[in-house]
């Protein structure tokens, strides 16, 4: 296939060194413009009537992620990925919880007077959104690069989507074989969901993932629990690590998303998570960020269990020190990249290392 | 007699039993919890007072104690306030008539463009279970609900929470307009991407790391209003 990234095939073998624990992948959260003209010339769609079709018309939004595709860098490890996320857990909306687009973000809404019963409706019109979605987007992208898949969210943090997150809190005490048994059902939607996902985003069996600048040459999802940061290690493990298991089995390839200072407790029950290849780390508001001399010890920790780790918001100053510190093997960092010039500096200490 | 209801009632709260139906906490499974002995508590002639006092409020700030110390978590301490609230749903005609007073109004929001309510939801049963009366606006609270609400309530203390870095910026436009309405409104401020530095340059009077901190703070107020 012929991408927008001239060096694709280097950055695949970067990512396929990276998930066995070797190498340097370098990256970003997203996209910077590149400099000079795009790929190709791509007119840019008339400017949106509302928030609801800026979110949710497939037409719409293919065609300005097209247009934003064509002017994107992918220097260094940069992904051609195109964002057709819906909401952070939108998995929820497939079993009853309602989206509402607004400037920033998606929204998800309780699901009203939920039943508990966890149920995926195949009329859904959320579930018809995500597939009408990703097919225009990558109809649209006629292989100039890749979609990627949705940040449905699983476990917990959907649980929580759909019946708010103080009722399933005081459910793992008072309710907590019922909540086993919906964590349980929600796994297996989220398993046909993500495969019929798969299918129309695979790219020759290729993947990407949204966010996090994630690809892999099969089944690829990033694993997370927010809501972890208010419970036990005890009830993590009871109620999140069996969950996260199945998924880290039945999917390929597999980067846990440790977010917060208070998540950290749960760090040395994820590291026994067998199949799971890496995790990425992120501090937080109010905290320094990834490159941070800080982390330089948790980095270790996970790399010394032998998963990769996943860095974010590096600056160009923190990059050496980091790579100096933590070794030059099983990395992948995303700076904070404001220019290409920027790329070129940070590949330029990389590549001493790689 | 009197005292050891008070010290069941505290047990109740502290443990998280609202009621004889409830199953948790397992080794008071079965027993009366702090709704059935609240009822019997006031039956007895326990004072409402002490009640709200020396079981409510001190069992809810041990509750806080071991909530900071991480020696509970977020679900235990939901239990904890659902087992306050039961009993407080009995004192709710000795508040009406003034026999029993509480510290003061807490009006608190989650700040507009921000639905997240965990946050809020915890401060606001912890400053309920401290003695003050809750007034909670919900979720993407506008500016002008604020300010209405503290129009209604001058003496009050607003809470606001955000707790995406995206949303924390609209609360400074909500402390300036309740400032403008009410310059002696106190506000606090909380939520996971905050800072006290933060709170302090958009006008907040205080910044809340967590429930217990906010409580200090809001005692604090009370004490001052009342002196």
């Amino acid at each position: 296939m012929m991408t927008w990234k001239s060096n694709f095939d280097e950055t695949k073998k970067h990512y396929l060194d990276w998930w066995k624990g070797k190498g340097i992948v370098l990256s970003m959260w997203e996209h910077l413009f590149k400099e000079g003209e795009p790929y190709e010339e791509i007119p840019p769609p008339p400017r949106h009537k509302d928030i609801n079709q800026f979110w949710f018309d497939p037409e719409w939004r293919s065609d300005y992620l097209h247009y934003r595709m064509s002017r994107n860098s992918y220097m260094a490890d940069i992904l051609p990925v195109a964002n057709a996320q819906l909401g952070p857990g939108s998995l929820a909306s497939l079993l009853g919880s309602e989206l509402e687009g607004r400037d920033d973000t998606i929204w998800i809404h309780p699901k009203k007077d939920f039943d508990e019963t966890i149920q995926f409706d195949e009329d859904n019109r959320w579930w018809k959104l995500h597939q009408d979605l990703l097919s225009a987007v990558k109809k649209r992208s006629e292989g100039k690069y890749m979609v990627g898949c949705p940040d449905l969210i699983e476990g917990l943090d959907v649980l929580a989507s759909l019946k708010g997150p103080d009722n399933v809190l005081v459910d793992l005490i008072l309710e907590p074989e019922r909540t086993l048994e919906q964590l349980a059902e929600i796994n297996k939607v989220y398993f046909d969901v993500f495969d019929r996902i798969y299918d129309i985003i695979n790219m020759e069996g290729e993947m990407a993932f949204c966010y996090f600048s994630l690809w892999a040459p099969g089944k690829v999802s990033k694993l997370q629990v927010d809501l972890s940061i208010m419970i036990s290690e005890e009830d993590f493990r009871h109620f999140c690590l069996p969950f996260l298991e199945e998924q880290t089995r039945q999917i390929d390839y597999t980067l846990y998303h440790l977010d917060g200072v208070d998540a950290i407790r749960h760090l040395d029950a994820v590291l026994e998570l067998k199949e799971l290849n890496g995790v990425q780390w992120t501090p937080g508001y109010g905290q320094p960020q990834g490159g941070n001399s800080r982390w330089y010890d948790l980095y270790k920790r996970v790399l010394a269990a032998g998963k990769s780790v996943m860095i974010n918001w590096v600056t160009l100053d923190e990059l050496e020190p980091l790579i100096d510190h933590v070794g030059n093997q099983g990395l992948h960092i995303n700076v904070d990249f404001k220019s290409e010039r920027e790329i070129e500096k940070a590949l330029t200490i990389v590549d001493k290392y790689r | 007699m009197k005292l050891e209801l008070i010290n069941k009632l505290f047990e109740c709260v502290e443990f998280g039993k609202i009621n004889i139906n409830s199953p948790y906490p397992p080794q008071m499974k079965g027993l009366p919890g702090a709704d059935e002995i609240t009822q019997e508590a006031l039956v007895a002639g326990v004072n409402p007072d002490e009640i709200l006092n020396r079981a409510l409020i001190a069992a809810m700030n041990k509750v806080g104690e071991k909530f900071t110390e991480k020696k509970i978590f977020v679900p235990q301490m939901l239990l904890s306030a659902k087992a306050m609230n039961a009993s407080m749903n009995h004192l709710k005609p000795y508040f009406a008539d003034g026999s029993v007073k509480r510290k003061g109004v807490f009006i608190v929001g989650t700040v507009f463009g921000d639905l997240h309510d965990i946050g809020k939801n915890l401060l606001s049963m912890m400053v309920e279970g401290a003695g003050w009366e809750v007034i909670d606006l919900g979720i993407d609270v506008n500016t002008e609900a604020f300010v209405e609400k503290v129009k209604e309530y001058p003496d009050a203390v607003v809470g606001i929470s955000a707790l995406l870095t995206t949303t924390m910026v609209n609360i400074e436009p909500v402390i300036k307009a309740i400032k403008q309405a009410s310059p002696a409104t106190k506000v606090i401020v909380g939520g996971a991407p905050l800072t006290a530095a933060f709170a302090a340059s958009i006008g907040a009077d205080a910044y809340g790391k967590n429930p217990r901190e906010g409580i200090i703070w809001l005692d604090l107020q009370s004490q001052k209003m009342n002196n």
